[in-house]
Protein backbone atom coordinates (compact mmCIF):
# COMPACT_ATOMS: atom_id res chain seq x y z
CA UNK A 1 0.00 0.00 0.00
CA UNK A 2 1.13 3.47 -1.14
CA UNK A 3 0.37 6.52 0.60
CA UNK A 4 0.54 9.59 -1.82
CA UNK A 5 0.27 13.32 -1.36
CA UNK A 6 -1.89 13.85 -4.75
CA UNK A 7 -2.94 17.16 -6.42
CA UNK A 8 -5.47 17.31 -9.43
CA UNK A 9 -5.92 19.98 -11.86
CA UNK A 10 -8.61 20.57 -14.12
CA UNK A 11 -10.64 23.31 -14.91
CA UNK A 12 -13.80 21.15 -15.83
CA UNK A 13 -15.32 19.97 -12.70
CA UNK A 14 -16.89 17.45 -14.58
CA UNK A 15 -13.42 15.84 -14.72
CA UNK A 16 -11.99 16.78 -11.50
CA UNK A 17 -15.37 14.91 -10.31
CA UNK A 18 -14.91 12.09 -12.48
CA UNK A 19 -11.24 11.55 -11.21
CA UNK A 20 -12.55 11.98 -7.44
CA UNK A 21 -14.98 9.64 -8.00
CA UNK A 22 -12.80 6.99 -9.87
CA UNK A 23 -10.37 7.24 -7.03
CA UNK A 24 -13.02 7.14 -4.47
CA UNK A 25 -11.29 3.31 -3.19
CA UNK A 26 -7.89 5.15 -2.71
CA UNK A 27 -9.29 7.69 -0.15
CA UNK A 28 -8.46 5.77 2.68
CA UNK A 29 -4.72 5.52 1.23
CA UNK A 30 -3.88 8.90 -0.55
CA UNK A 31 -4.01 11.91 0.46
CA UNK A 32 -6.13 13.97 -2.33
CA UNK A 33 -6.65 17.76 -3.44
CA UNK A 34 -8.46 19.06 -5.87
CA UNK A 35 -8.03 22.62 -7.80
CA UNK A 36 -9.88 24.37 -10.31
CA UNK A 37 -6.66 26.22 -12.01
CA UNK A 38 -3.00 26.86 -11.89
CA UNK A 39 -3.76 29.44 -9.34
CA UNK A 40 -5.52 27.40 -6.63
CA UNK A 41 -2.82 24.41 -7.62
CA UNK A 42 -0.42 26.84 -6.72
CA UNK A 43 -1.79 28.15 -3.58
CA UNK A 44 -2.06 24.38 -2.42
CA UNK A 45 1.01 23.10 -3.19
CA UNK A 46 2.98 26.28 -1.55
CA UNK A 47 0.91 25.41 1.48
CA UNK A 48 1.38 21.83 2.25
CA UNK A 49 3.36 19.11 0.79
CA UNK A 50 2.57 16.67 -2.18
CA UNK A 51 4.18 13.65 -3.94
CA UNK A 52 2.34 14.28 -7.79
CA UNK A 53 0.77 16.66 -9.32
CA UNK A 54 -1.65 15.38 -12.09
CA UNK A 55 -3.03 18.74 -14.51
CA UNK A 56 -4.59 19.40 -17.31
CA UNK A 57 -2.91 21.40 -20.03
CA UNK A 58 -5.63 23.81 -21.75
CA UNK A 59 -6.87 25.79 -18.62
CA UNK A 60 -7.59 29.69 -18.36
CA UNK A 61 -4.87 31.67 -16.91
CA UNK A 62 -2.26 29.61 -15.84
CA UNK A 63 -2.42 26.52 -18.01
CA UNK A 64 -0.85 23.49 -17.63
CA UNK A 65 2.21 23.91 -19.57
CA UNK A 66 3.17 27.31 -17.44
CA UNK A 67 2.19 25.96 -14.32
CA UNK A 68 4.09 22.34 -14.20
CA UNK A 69 7.11 24.37 -15.27
CA UNK A 70 6.09 26.64 -12.17
CA UNK A 71 5.95 23.29 -9.86
CA UNK A 72 9.60 22.28 -11.60
CA UNK A 73 11.25 26.06 -10.24
CA UNK A 74 9.56 25.78 -6.52
CA UNK A 75 8.48 22.37 -5.69
CA UNK A 76 10.86 20.21 -7.40
CA UNK A 77 10.17 17.16 -5.56
CA UNK A 78 6.63 16.94 -6.66
CA UNK A 79 5.93 14.68 -9.42
CA UNK A 80 4.34 16.09 -12.44
CA UNK A 81 1.85 13.96 -14.72
CA UNK A 82 -0.11 15.60 -17.89
CA UNK A 83 -3.31 14.49 -18.05
CA UNK A 84 -4.81 15.93 -21.84
CA UNK A 85 -7.29 15.29 -24.14
CA UNK A 86 -5.60 17.51 -26.34
CA UNK A 87 -2.55 19.86 -26.45
CA UNK A 88 -1.90 22.56 -28.80
CA UNK A 89 1.34 22.34 -31.23
CA UNK A 90 2.45 25.60 -29.96
CA UNK A 91 2.46 24.46 -26.24
CA UNK A 92 3.95 20.80 -26.94
CA UNK A 93 7.54 21.32 -26.59
CA UNK A 94 6.95 23.05 -23.40
CA UNK A 95 4.78 20.40 -22.05
CA UNK A 96 7.03 17.85 -23.35
CA UNK A 97 9.71 19.52 -21.55
CA UNK A 98 7.46 20.68 -17.90
CA UNK A 99 5.74 17.24 -17.41
CA UNK A 100 7.25 13.74 -16.56
CA UNK A 101 4.78 11.06 -17.55
CA UNK A 102 1.75 11.66 -19.62
CA UNK A 103 -1.81 10.40 -19.79
CA UNK A 104 -4.37 11.14 -22.36
CA UNK A 105 -8.20 11.68 -21.61
CA UNK A 106 -9.94 9.58 -21.39
CA UNK A 107 -7.40 7.08 -19.18
CA UNK A 108 -8.23 3.80 -17.24
CA UNK A 109 -8.31 4.26 -13.08
CA UNK A 110 -5.83 1.60 -13.73
CA UNK A 111 -3.20 3.44 -15.52
CA UNK A 112 -3.27 6.69 -13.38
CA UNK A 113 -3.28 4.77 -10.47
CA UNK A 114 -0.01 2.76 -11.62
CA UNK A 115 1.64 5.87 -12.72
CA UNK A 116 0.69 7.52 -9.14
CA UNK A 117 1.99 4.72 -7.61
CA UNK A 118 5.14 4.48 -9.65
CA UNK A 119 6.17 7.79 -8.67
CA UNK A 120 5.85 7.74 -5.24
CA UNK A 121 8.80 5.42 -5.21
CA UNK A 122 12.25 7.09 -5.06
CA UNK A 123 14.80 4.73 -6.28
CA UNK A 124 17.61 6.17 -4.37
CA UNK A 125 17.75 4.34 -0.92
CA UNK A 126 20.64 6.92 0.77
CA UNK A 127 19.19 9.86 -0.80
CA UNK A 128 15.94 9.61 -2.06
CA UNK A 129 14.65 13.37 -1.19
CA UNK A 130 17.81 15.18 -2.53
CA UNK A 131 17.87 12.74 -5.77
CA UNK A 132 14.64 13.63 -6.00
CA UNK A 133 14.65 16.84 -5.91
CA UNK A 134 17.84 16.97 -8.55
CA UNK A 135 16.14 14.67 -10.88
CA UNK A 136 12.80 16.29 -10.44
CA UNK A 137 13.98 19.97 -11.31
CA UNK A 138 15.53 18.89 -14.67
CA UNK A 139 13.37 19.03 -17.39
CA UNK A 140 16.35 18.86 -19.95
CA UNK A 141 19.53 17.96 -19.95
CA UNK A 142 22.77 20.69 -20.73
CA UNK A 143 25.05 19.27 -24.22
CA UNK A 144 28.08 19.41 -24.02
CA UNK A 145 29.59 21.73 -26.52
CA UNK A 146 31.50 18.94 -28.45
CA UNK A 147 27.84 17.48 -28.72
CA UNK A 148 25.98 20.76 -29.43
CA UNK A 149 28.39 21.65 -32.33
CA UNK A 150 27.81 18.19 -33.75
CA UNK A 151 23.88 18.63 -33.56
CA UNK A 152 23.69 22.52 -34.69
CA UNK A 153 25.90 21.79 -37.60
CA UNK A 154 23.53 18.54 -38.48
CA UNK A 155 20.57 20.68 -37.98
CA UNK A 156 21.40 24.03 -39.51
CA UNK A 157 22.25 22.36 -43.11
CA UNK A 158 19.83 23.29 -45.65
CA UNK A 159 19.42 19.94 -46.94
CA UNK A 160 19.22 18.21 -43.04
CA UNK A 161 21.22 14.49 -43.76
CA UNK A 162 18.47 11.83 -41.86
CA UNK A 163 21.18 9.35 -41.75
CA UNK A 164 23.55 11.70 -40.06
CA UNK A 165 21.24 12.98 -37.52
CA UNK A 166 19.47 9.65 -36.71
CA UNK A 167 23.20 8.69 -36.07
CA UNK A 168 23.71 11.55 -33.69
CA UNK A 169 21.08 11.62 -31.83
CA UNK A 170 21.37 7.56 -31.18
CA UNK A 171 24.81 8.94 -29.57
CA UNK A 172 23.13 11.89 -27.69
CA UNK A 173 22.30 11.56 -24.10
CA UNK A 174 19.96 14.43 -23.61
CA UNK A 175 17.92 13.70 -26.56
CA UNK A 176 17.72 9.59 -26.46
CA UNK A 177 16.24 10.51 -22.77
CA UNK A 178 13.84 13.22 -23.87
CA UNK A 179 12.82 10.63 -26.82
CA UNK A 180 12.61 7.76 -25.56
CA UNK A 181 10.41 9.37 -22.46
CA UNK A 182 8.43 11.23 -25.12
CA UNK A 183 7.80 8.18 -26.73
CA UNK A 184 7.35 5.57 -23.86
CA UNK A 185 4.25 8.04 -23.18
CA UNK A 186 2.89 8.00 -26.24
CA UNK A 187 3.61 11.90 -27.19
CA UNK A 188 4.30 11.14 -30.28
CA UNK A 189 0.79 8.64 -31.16
CA UNK A 190 0.70 4.89 -30.63
CA UNK A 191 2.98 3.40 -27.61
CA UNK A 192 5.82 1.29 -29.20
CA UNK A 193 7.60 -1.70 -27.14
CA UNK A 194 11.30 -2.23 -27.49
CA UNK A 195 11.84 0.60 -29.95
CA UNK A 196 15.06 2.38 -30.47
CA UNK A 197 16.02 6.09 -30.58
CA UNK A 198 16.49 5.58 -34.57
CA UNK A 199 12.94 4.82 -35.05
CA UNK A 200 11.66 7.43 -33.27
CA UNK A 201 13.83 9.62 -35.39
CA UNK A 202 12.53 8.61 -38.18
CA UNK A 203 8.72 8.87 -36.76
CA UNK A 204 9.05 12.30 -35.40
CA UNK A 205 11.20 14.03 -38.38
CA UNK A 206 13.11 16.73 -38.08
CA UNK A 207 11.17 19.66 -37.43
CA UNK A 208 10.04 18.17 -34.11
CA UNK A 209 14.03 17.15 -33.50
CA UNK A 210 14.94 20.90 -34.42
CA UNK A 211 12.55 22.30 -32.14
CA UNK A 212 13.53 19.87 -29.27
CA UNK A 213 17.05 21.09 -29.23
CA UNK A 214 16.15 24.73 -29.32
CA UNK A 215 13.99 24.44 -26.21
CA UNK A 216 16.49 22.46 -24.31
CA UNK A 217 19.19 24.50 -25.37
CA UNK A 218 17.24 27.72 -24.18
CA UNK A 219 17.17 25.95 -20.91
CA UNK A 220 20.63 25.59 -20.51
CA UNK A 221 21.96 28.49 -22.22
CA UNK A 222 23.97 30.43 -19.75
CA UNK A 223 25.67 27.17 -18.81
CA UNK A 224 29.28 27.61 -18.79
CA UNK A 225 31.28 24.31 -18.12
CA UNK A 226 34.02 23.90 -15.59
CA UNK A 227 37.04 22.76 -16.94
CA UNK A 228 37.31 19.47 -15.15
CA UNK A 229 33.86 18.70 -15.22
CA UNK A 230 33.75 19.00 -18.77
CA UNK A 231 36.76 16.65 -19.14
CA UNK A 232 35.13 14.33 -16.87
CA UNK A 233 31.87 14.63 -18.71
CA UNK A 234 33.38 14.14 -22.21
CA UNK A 235 35.63 11.13 -21.08
CA UNK A 236 32.47 9.69 -19.41
CA UNK A 237 30.26 10.40 -22.98
CA UNK A 238 33.05 8.60 -25.27
CA UNK A 239 33.05 5.77 -22.62
CA UNK A 240 28.88 5.75 -23.54
CA UNK A 241 29.34 5.52 -26.69
CA UNK A 242 31.85 3.08 -27.45
CA UNK A 243 29.84 1.05 -25.07
CA UNK A 244 26.61 1.61 -27.05
CA UNK A 245 28.95 0.61 -30.38
CA UNK A 246 30.12 -2.68 -28.71
CA UNK A 247 26.74 -3.42 -27.16
CA UNK A 248 24.98 -3.88 -30.69
CA UNK A 249 27.36 -6.78 -30.90
CA UNK A 250 26.56 -7.95 -27.74
CA UNK A 251 22.64 -8.09 -26.90
CA UNK A 252 20.27 -10.33 -28.61
CA UNK A 253 18.31 -8.91 -31.21
CA UNK A 254 15.26 -7.63 -29.10
CA UNK A 255 17.52 -6.57 -26.17
CA UNK A 256 18.91 -4.37 -28.37
CA UNK A 257 17.42 -1.10 -28.93
CA UNK A 258 17.01 -1.12 -24.57
CA UNK A 259 20.55 -1.97 -24.44
CA UNK A 260 21.92 0.52 -26.92
CA UNK A 261 19.92 3.35 -25.30
CA UNK A 262 21.08 1.92 -21.73
CA UNK A 263 24.78 2.74 -22.63
CA UNK A 264 24.44 6.10 -24.24
CA UNK A 265 22.39 6.72 -21.05
CA UNK A 266 24.60 5.05 -18.46
CA UNK A 267 26.22 7.91 -17.02
CA UNK A 268 23.56 10.73 -17.39
CA UNK A 269 23.83 11.83 -13.73
CA UNK A 270 26.71 13.69 -14.68
CA UNK A 271 25.00 15.86 -16.96
CA UNK A 272 22.71 16.91 -14.45
CA UNK A 273 23.08 19.68 -12.00
CA UNK A 274 26.34 20.71 -13.96
CA UNK A 275 27.12 24.34 -13.55
CA UNK A 276 24.22 25.96 -12.39
CA UNK A 277 20.73 25.26 -13.62
CA UNK A 278 17.06 25.02 -12.70
CA UNK A 279 18.08 24.07 -9.27
CA UNK A 280 20.06 26.92 -8.48
CA UNK A 281 18.06 28.06 -5.80
CA UNK A 282 18.63 24.44 -3.92
CA UNK A 283 21.32 24.92 -1.36
CA UNK A 284 21.56 21.40 -0.99
CA UNK A 285 21.55 21.04 -4.78
CA UNK A 286 24.64 23.48 -4.87
CA UNK A 287 26.79 21.33 -2.11
CA UNK A 288 26.15 18.36 -5.39
CA UNK A 289 27.55 20.31 -7.40
CA UNK A 290 30.82 21.50 -5.53
CA UNK A 291 31.55 17.80 -5.48
CA UNK A 292 30.33 17.67 -1.53
CA UNK A 293 31.31 13.81 -1.23
CA UNK A 294 28.60 13.59 1.28
CA UNK A 295 26.41 14.32 -2.08
CA UNK A 296 24.09 11.79 -4.14
CA UNK A 297 26.52 9.72 -6.37
CA UNK A 298 25.81 10.84 -9.93
CA UNK A 299 24.34 7.64 -10.61
CA UNK A 300 21.24 7.78 -8.11
CA UNK A 301 20.42 10.92 -9.59
CA UNK A 302 20.65 9.69 -13.36
CA UNK A 303 18.59 6.63 -12.20
CA UNK A 304 15.85 9.22 -10.39
CA UNK A 305 15.66 11.08 -13.25
CA UNK A 306 15.03 8.05 -15.66
CA UNK A 307 12.51 6.73 -13.52
CA UNK A 308 10.55 10.26 -13.05
CA UNK A 309 10.62 10.04 -16.83
CA UNK A 310 9.48 6.68 -16.83
CA UNK A 311 11.67 4.97 -19.43
CA UNK A 312 11.51 1.38 -20.50
CA UNK A 313 12.23 -0.75 -16.78
CA UNK A 314 14.85 -2.74 -18.42
CA UNK A 315 16.85 0.58 -19.55
CA UNK A 316 16.81 2.31 -16.41
CA UNK A 317 17.32 -1.14 -14.62
CA UNK A 318 20.69 -1.46 -16.55
CA UNK A 319 21.82 2.22 -15.47
CA UNK A 320 20.80 1.28 -12.19
CA UNK A 321 23.11 -2.10 -12.15
CA UNK A 322 26.18 -0.69 -14.27
CA UNK A 323 28.68 -0.91 -11.56
CA UNK A 324 27.25 -3.81 -9.65
CA UNK A 325 29.04 -7.01 -10.09
CA UNK A 326 27.09 -9.13 -12.57
CA UNK A 327 26.17 -13.44 -12.78
CA UNK A 328 24.49 -13.72 -15.70
CA UNK A 329 21.57 -16.14 -15.71
CA UNK A 330 21.71 -19.34 -17.76
CA UNK A 331 18.43 -17.73 -20.04
CA UNK A 332 20.34 -15.19 -20.79
CA UNK A 333 22.25 -11.68 -19.98
CA UNK A 334 19.27 -9.96 -20.94
CA UNK A 335 19.99 -6.19 -20.75
CA UNK A 336 21.80 -5.48 -17.62
CA UNK A 337 24.17 -8.28 -18.52
CA UNK A 338 24.95 -6.68 -22.12
CA UNK A 339 25.42 -3.41 -20.94
CA UNK A 340 27.51 -4.70 -17.58
CA UNK A 341 29.84 -6.61 -19.82
CA UNK A 342 30.27 -3.96 -22.74
CA UNK A 343 31.25 -1.64 -19.96
CA UNK A 344 33.63 -4.10 -18.57
CA UNK A 345 35.15 -4.60 -22.13
CA UNK A 346 35.80 -0.79 -22.66
CA UNK A 347 37.05 -0.41 -19.50
CA UNK A 348 39.48 -2.67 -20.06
CA UNK A 349 40.41 -1.48 -23.34
CA UNK A 350 40.61 1.93 -22.00
CA UNK A 351 42.83 1.22 -19.41
CA UNK A 352 45.96 2.82 -19.00
CA UNK A 353 46.99 -0.05 -16.89
CA UNK A 354 47.84 -3.23 -19.65
CA UNK A 355 47.90 -4.87 -16.43
CA UNK A 356 45.20 -4.15 -14.89
CA UNK A 357 42.90 -6.90 -13.71
CA UNK A 358 39.91 -5.48 -12.52
CA UNK A 359 36.55 -7.75 -12.41
CA UNK A 360 38.55 -10.03 -14.96
CA UNK A 361 37.03 -12.69 -13.73
CA UNK A 362 33.26 -11.56 -13.66
CA UNK A 363 34.61 -10.73 -17.09
CA UNK A 364 35.71 -14.10 -17.75
CA UNK A 365 32.03 -15.44 -16.51
CA UNK A 366 30.21 -13.38 -19.11
CA UNK A 367 32.27 -14.02 -21.58
CA UNK A 368 31.92 -17.97 -21.29
CA UNK A 369 28.30 -17.53 -21.50
CA UNK A 370 26.81 -19.58 -24.24
CA UNK A 371 24.90 -16.49 -25.52
CA UNK A 372 28.01 -14.94 -26.49
CA UNK A 373 30.56 -17.89 -27.05
CA UNK A 374 28.19 -19.25 -29.17
CA UNK A 375 29.03 -15.88 -31.60
CA UNK A 376 32.97 -16.82 -32.93
CA UNK A 377 33.99 -12.58 -32.06
CA UNK A 378 36.96 -11.75 -30.66
CA UNK A 379 35.23 -9.39 -27.27
CA UNK A 380 38.75 -7.63 -26.76
CA UNK A 381 39.13 -6.52 -30.10
CA UNK A 382 35.57 -5.42 -30.74
CA UNK A 383 36.13 -3.41 -27.72
CA UNK A 384 39.16 -2.00 -29.28
CA UNK A 385 37.38 -1.11 -32.69
CA UNK A 386 34.48 0.06 -30.58
CA UNK A 387 36.53 2.76 -28.58
CA UNK A 388 38.80 3.51 -31.43
CA UNK A 389 35.26 4.45 -33.51
CA UNK A 390 33.68 6.31 -30.57
CA UNK A 391 37.39 8.74 -30.82
CA UNK A 392 36.91 9.68 -34.32
CA UNK A 393 33.46 10.15 -33.73
CA UNK A 394 34.35 12.61 -31.12
CA UNK A 395 37.00 13.85 -33.18
CA UNK A 396 39.62 12.65 -30.10
CA UNK A 397 42.07 10.57 -32.04
CA UNK A 398 44.31 9.08 -29.10
CA UNK B 1 -1.33 -6.66 -20.39
CA UNK B 2 1.06 -7.93 -23.13
CA UNK B 3 0.26 -10.72 -26.32
CA UNK B 4 1.97 -13.58 -25.73
CA UNK B 5 2.26 -16.13 -28.93
CA UNK B 6 3.12 -19.61 -27.71
CA UNK B 7 4.25 -21.89 -29.88
CA UNK B 8 4.82 -25.62 -29.00
CA UNK B 9 3.68 -29.21 -30.14
CA UNK B 10 3.10 -30.10 -26.61
CA UNK B 11 -0.69 -29.81 -25.45
CA UNK B 12 0.39 -29.97 -21.75
CA UNK B 13 2.68 -27.27 -22.10
CA UNK B 14 0.36 -25.15 -23.91
CA UNK B 15 -2.18 -25.44 -21.46
CA UNK B 16 0.26 -24.56 -18.77
CA UNK B 17 1.97 -21.43 -20.23
CA UNK B 18 -1.87 -20.61 -20.88
CA UNK B 19 -3.18 -20.96 -17.28
CA UNK B 20 -0.37 -19.01 -15.83
CA UNK B 21 0.07 -16.31 -18.01
CA UNK B 22 -3.92 -15.75 -18.01
CA UNK B 23 -3.87 -15.52 -14.50
CA UNK B 24 -0.90 -12.71 -14.83
CA UNK B 25 -3.40 -11.09 -17.31
CA UNK B 26 -2.15 -11.13 -20.58
CA UNK B 27 -3.61 -12.23 -23.62
CA UNK B 28 -2.22 -15.64 -25.07
CA UNK B 29 -2.56 -17.44 -28.21
CA UNK B 30 -1.10 -20.41 -28.63
CA UNK B 31 0.17 -22.46 -32.37
CA UNK B 32 0.91 -26.09 -32.64
CA UNK B 33 3.50 -26.29 -34.74
CA UNK B 34 5.78 -24.36 -36.57
CA UNK B 35 4.19 -23.57 -39.59
CA UNK B 36 1.17 -22.41 -37.81
CA UNK B 37 3.58 -20.04 -34.80
CA UNK B 38 4.59 -18.10 -38.54
CA UNK B 39 0.86 -17.97 -39.63
CA UNK B 40 -0.02 -16.81 -35.40
CA UNK B 41 2.72 -14.55 -35.84
CA UNK B 42 2.02 -12.44 -38.75
CA UNK B 43 -2.07 -12.26 -37.75
CA UNK B 44 -1.28 -11.60 -34.01
CA UNK B 45 1.84 -9.22 -33.93
CA UNK B 46 2.59 -10.28 -30.47
CA UNK B 47 4.92 -8.92 -27.84
CA UNK B 48 6.35 -12.11 -26.72
CA UNK B 49 7.01 -15.09 -28.41
CA UNK B 50 7.80 -18.55 -26.47
CA UNK B 51 8.82 -21.32 -29.07
CA UNK B 52 9.86 -25.18 -28.54
CA UNK B 53 12.68 -26.01 -30.14
CA UNK B 54 12.16 -29.61 -31.64
CA UNK B 55 8.54 -29.35 -33.20
CA UNK B 56 7.30 -31.93 -36.71
CA UNK B 57 7.32 -29.90 -39.89
CA UNK B 58 9.04 -26.15 -39.44
CA UNK B 59 11.22 -26.27 -36.35
CA UNK B 60 11.62 -23.73 -33.69
CA UNK B 61 14.46 -22.38 -35.59
CA UNK B 62 13.13 -22.09 -38.91
CA UNK B 63 10.33 -20.25 -36.92
CA UNK B 64 12.76 -17.98 -35.52
CA UNK B 65 14.25 -16.96 -39.03
CA UNK B 66 11.18 -16.11 -40.41
CA UNK B 67 10.39 -13.59 -37.12
CA UNK B 68 13.77 -12.29 -37.74
CA UNK B 69 13.13 -12.07 -41.23
CA UNK B 70 9.77 -9.38 -40.70
CA UNK B 71 10.35 -6.07 -41.05
CA UNK B 72 9.10 -4.81 -37.46
CA UNK B 73 11.02 -4.13 -33.95
CA UNK B 74 12.84 -7.54 -32.73
CA UNK B 75 9.97 -8.97 -30.54
CA UNK B 76 11.56 -11.14 -27.80
CA UNK B 77 12.00 -14.73 -28.69
CA UNK B 78 12.11 -17.31 -25.07
CA UNK B 79 13.19 -20.72 -26.43
CA UNK B 80 12.50 -24.00 -25.11
CA UNK B 81 15.23 -26.73 -25.36
CA UNK B 82 15.65 -30.54 -23.95
CA UNK B 83 18.15 -30.15 -20.99
CA UNK B 84 20.77 -32.47 -22.88
CA UNK B 85 20.58 -30.81 -25.74
CA UNK B 86 23.19 -28.00 -25.30
CA UNK B 87 24.08 -27.83 -29.28
CA UNK B 88 20.51 -26.52 -29.78
CA UNK B 89 21.09 -24.15 -26.92
CA UNK B 90 24.42 -22.51 -28.69
CA UNK B 91 22.19 -22.65 -31.89
CA UNK B 92 19.93 -20.55 -30.71
CA UNK B 93 21.88 -18.09 -29.82
CA UNK B 94 23.91 -17.88 -32.80
CA UNK B 95 20.41 -17.51 -34.34
CA UNK B 96 18.96 -14.51 -32.10
CA UNK B 97 17.12 -15.84 -29.57
CA UNK B 98 16.90 -13.28 -26.64
CA UNK B 99 15.97 -16.16 -23.64
CA UNK B 100 16.78 -19.62 -23.53
CA UNK B 101 15.06 -22.31 -20.96
CA UNK B 102 16.10 -25.98 -20.36
CA UNK B 103 12.98 -28.29 -19.67
CA UNK B 104 11.80 -28.90 -17.24
CA UNK B 105 11.43 -25.24 -16.43
CA UNK B 106 8.49 -23.44 -14.54
CA UNK B 107 5.73 -21.24 -15.36
CA UNK B 108 7.10 -19.16 -12.65
CA UNK B 109 10.90 -18.68 -14.43
CA UNK B 110 9.07 -17.71 -17.79
CA UNK B 111 6.57 -15.14 -16.22
CA UNK B 112 10.09 -13.65 -14.61
CA UNK B 113 11.61 -13.43 -17.98
CA UNK B 114 8.32 -11.58 -19.58
CA UNK B 115 8.12 -9.29 -16.92
CA UNK B 116 11.63 -8.28 -17.24
CA UNK B 117 11.39 -7.07 -20.69
CA UNK B 118 7.70 -6.05 -20.50
CA UNK B 119 6.76 -4.98 -17.06
CA UNK B 120 7.42 -2.45 -14.95
CA UNK B 121 10.00 -3.74 -12.40
CA UNK B 122 11.57 -0.34 -10.58
CA UNK B 123 14.82 -0.57 -9.44
CA UNK B 124 16.46 0.76 -6.68
CA UNK B 125 19.80 2.80 -7.14
CA UNK B 126 21.80 0.80 -4.64
CA UNK B 127 25.43 2.81 -3.76
CA UNK B 128 28.16 0.10 -5.71
CA UNK B 129 30.40 -1.76 -3.36
CA UNK B 130 32.93 0.15 -2.18
CA UNK B 131 32.08 3.58 -3.72
CA UNK B 132 33.20 6.51 -2.15
CA UNK B 133 30.64 8.26 -1.02
CA UNK B 134 28.91 8.15 1.74
CA UNK B 135 25.25 6.73 2.43
CA UNK B 136 23.37 8.03 5.07
CA UNK B 137 20.65 6.41 6.92
CA UNK B 138 17.80 8.46 5.68
CA UNK B 139 15.25 6.58 4.98
CA UNK B 140 13.64 6.71 1.19
CA UNK B 141 10.95 8.95 0.88
CA UNK B 142 11.79 11.76 3.45
CA UNK B 143 14.14 15.01 2.94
Amino acid sequence: MTTARVLFVDDEPRILDGIRRSLRGKRREWDMAFAPGGEDALELLAGSAFDVVVSDMRMPGIDGAELLTRVSERHPEVARVVLSGHTEPAAAIKVALAGHRFLTKPTETEALVSVIEELVVRTSRGHGGLARRIAGATRALPALPQQKAKLDALLAAPQVDLAGLVHAVGHDTSLTAKLLQLSNWGFFGARPRNTSVAAVVNTVGVPTIQALVAASEGLWSAVTWQPAAEESALAAWRHAIACAALVDDVASPAHRPHAHAAAVLQDIGRLMGVGGGPTAADPAADAHRAGDPGGVPYREIGVELLHLWGLPSPIVAAVAERDTAHRPAESGLAVTGAVRAAHLLIQRTESRDPADGAHSDELRLLLAHPQLAAQSVDWARAADEASAQAGRWLGIET
Amino acid sequence: MAKILVVDDDAAIRQLLTDVLEMDGHDVHVAVDGHDGVRAFEVIRPDFVVLDVMMPGLDGYGVLRSIRGQDCDPVPVLMLTAAADSGSAARGWADGVDYYLAKPFTAEEVLYLIEGVLGHRIPVADAPAGGDHTSGDEPAGSF
